[in-house]
């Protein structure tokens, strides 16, 4: 509810602007909005994944959203038998790939607009295609399919498109689902409206997946005081260990 | 119920991690073995990440070292000296055993050299126990081995820096305990290890102590060279889990107390059987994920 407030008064606020300022301009402009459910993902101790709710409106058109995640190189390794064992033996090294993607279009993926746009917009899983150093084409074309295919089977890329739910002609909602291994980061949702197969408007939102609570101070410390951290660990285990000692020393 | 751990940054089901945390206790508590052998690769089974494992599997260790190093150190069944010098060996070898591991971890071997290990580790001292104890089984009153045999040989009287350990009577180079416990510090590093299954014949065969104090020297050395390794592990490699740490040790101190308890039921020479035939399955399991066909032949590491 919080998050629809929001949105109405932001749009009202939009309108108020476009009227001052604007008001020159035609009112009835291409254009899409939106705003999130949440303000954050929080992973705390009980975290097994969330979902992920956004709502918007936009004018008439085809529209795409994507969320994606920070990026990360990515290594992607291939095992063959040496000596009668499996060992990895071959790796193409990917950059820049999102840690989690997924999208949701309206209308038709195909005819949405051409491969080359939504490519660049990053638009879709059949139009990824992620930079790496390796130049046998046909090994990283190989490697860059398994990437997608494991990934896709650890939850952290789709299978294929989301659904946007209309709620009114120019109201929707979409719905994203993020794992219980989601990583941590800087998440980007973005809004794309097409006409025609032209870009006319797009829409961004920044949202943080990030540890709270007790996970959240272990995991700071854990990386900011090493040193420190590393020594409690020893301290409480000796200290559970002298405690179980004497548990059984008193029976 | 699943938790989730704030270093692996994975929830895992709560109770699994418990049940082999009392699981790994109740068999310290019976035979008197760390159990790393055990929840390493169950851990690894369960998803969680090579490197996490084995660091945290380090800290749970020191609890139930410093838990069994107490009850021997009352009976006075601890070589503090000889203990000392394997630890100047344990600590060299824990911190080449980090390097070797963050430089296996870059090339992407780790997870081929800890099974590697583990077939063969296990697999040879399995399979030397399962053989000892069955053979003893059969002639009561077992195998009285030569021990000693190595130190009196040319190599041993050879090295340097002699030294007298009183508790255990014997005189030695101070070479070749300090060399054990470099052996496995190694292994508490690379696999997250105690060590003992190890050490613990390593002693006995090699240096010629005595049963009853190799059981409270080893454990004695153990627990520093884990705690050596669960800080090492924490600053070099962020792997260690506080909250699956906290599972496994809880899990640990009620399995221990249950272990010691029904001790009295599984002593003997089929305990041993036991032991040792649950070591070789764990090897025969490691040895098929290296020589079976994998599903997938790639695999994806996030840098």
């Amino acid at each position: 509810m919080i998050a629809m407030r929001k949105l109405f008064l932001f749009i009202l606020s939009y309108f108020m602007f476009s009227f001052i300022f604007l008001s020159e301009i035609s009112v009835a402009d291409d254009e899409v909005v939106i705003d999130l459910a949440q303000m954050q993902i929080s992973i705390n101790t009980g975290f097994n994944g969330d979902e992920l709710v956004i709502y918007g409106t936009r004018t008439k058109g085809d529209l795409a959203i994507t969320i994606r995640g920070p990026d990360h190189n990515m290594i992607v390794r291939k095992k063959s038998k040496i000596m009668g064992m499996w060992v990895n033996t071959d790796s193409v090294e990917f950059n820049k790939v999102p840690v989690y993607y997924d999208y949701a279009i309206i209308g038709d993926e195909t005819g949405i607009s051409s491969e080359k746009i939504l490519n660049e917009l990053g638009i879709g899983i059949d139009e990824m295609d992620f930079s790496s150093d390796e130049d046998d084409i046909l090994k990283k074309e190989l490697f860059h399919e398994a990437l997608i295919r494991i990934r896709q089977s650890e939850g952290l890329l789709p299978l294929s498109s989301e659904k946007i739910e209309n709620i009114t002609d120019d109201f929707f909602k979409v719905k994203f689902i993020l794992p219980s291994n989601v990583p941590t980061g800087k998440y980007i949702v973005e809004a794309f409206l097409f006409n025609d197969g032209k870009l006319v408007d797009r829409f961004r939102k920044d949202f943080p997946v990030t540890q709270v609570g007790i996970s959240a101070e272990i995991y700071k410390m854990a990386m900011e005081h090493s040193w420190l951290y590393g020594f409690s660990m020893v301290l409480f285990a000796v200290l559970m260990g002298w405690g179980s000692h004497m548990l059984f020393r008193r029976r | 119920m699943y938790i989730y751990l704030p270093i692996a940054e994975m929830s895992v089901p709560a109770e699994a991690i418990l049940a082999l945390g009392v699981f790994v206790g109740f068999l310290s508590g019976v035979f008197g073995v760390g159990g790393g052998f055990l929840s390493t690769p169950f851990m690894i089974f369960l998803g969680i990440p090579p490197a996490v494992a084995v660091g945290t599997q380090a800290s749970q260790l020191v609890a139930s070292g410093v838990s069994g190093v107490l009850g021997h150190l009352k009976k006075g069944n601890v070589d503090i000296k000889m203990g000392i010098v394997m630890l100047g060996g344990g600590f060299i070898g824990s911190i080449i055993g980090i390097f070797i591991f963050k430089m296996l971890k870059h090339f992407g071997q780790i997870d081929l050299v800890i099974s590697a290990l583990y077939v063969i580790l296990l697999g040879v001292i399995g399979g030397m126990m399962l053989f000892e104890s069955i053979l003893s089984f059969f002639k009561k009153g077992g195998s009285d081995k030569k021990t000693g045999d190595f130190l009196s040989g040319k190599f041993a009287s050879k090295l340097p820096y002699k030294m007298k350990f009183e508790q255990s009577k014997i005189y030695v180079s101070a070479l070749i305990p300090a060399f054990i416990g470099f052996v496995g510090g190694l292994l508490v590093s690379i696999m997250g290890i105690g060590g003992g299954f190890l050490l613990v014949p390593a002693m006995i065969y090699i240096l010629g102590m005595s049963p009853l104090l190799v059981a409270g020297t080893s454990l004695f050395q153990i627990i520093f060279t884990t705690a050596f390794s669960t800080v090492l592990h924490a600053v070099a490699n962020h792997t260690v889990d506080l909250v699956l740490s906290v599972l496994l040790i809880v899990g640990g101190v009620i399995g221990v107390r249950v272990g010691l308890a029904m001790a009295k039921y599984f002593g003997g020479v089929g305990a041993r059987i036991f032991l040792s035939l649950m070591i070789v399955i764990i090897a025969i399991k490691m040895a098929f994920g290296l020589l079976v066909e994998p599903e997938d032949y790639f695999s994806v590491v996030v840098r």
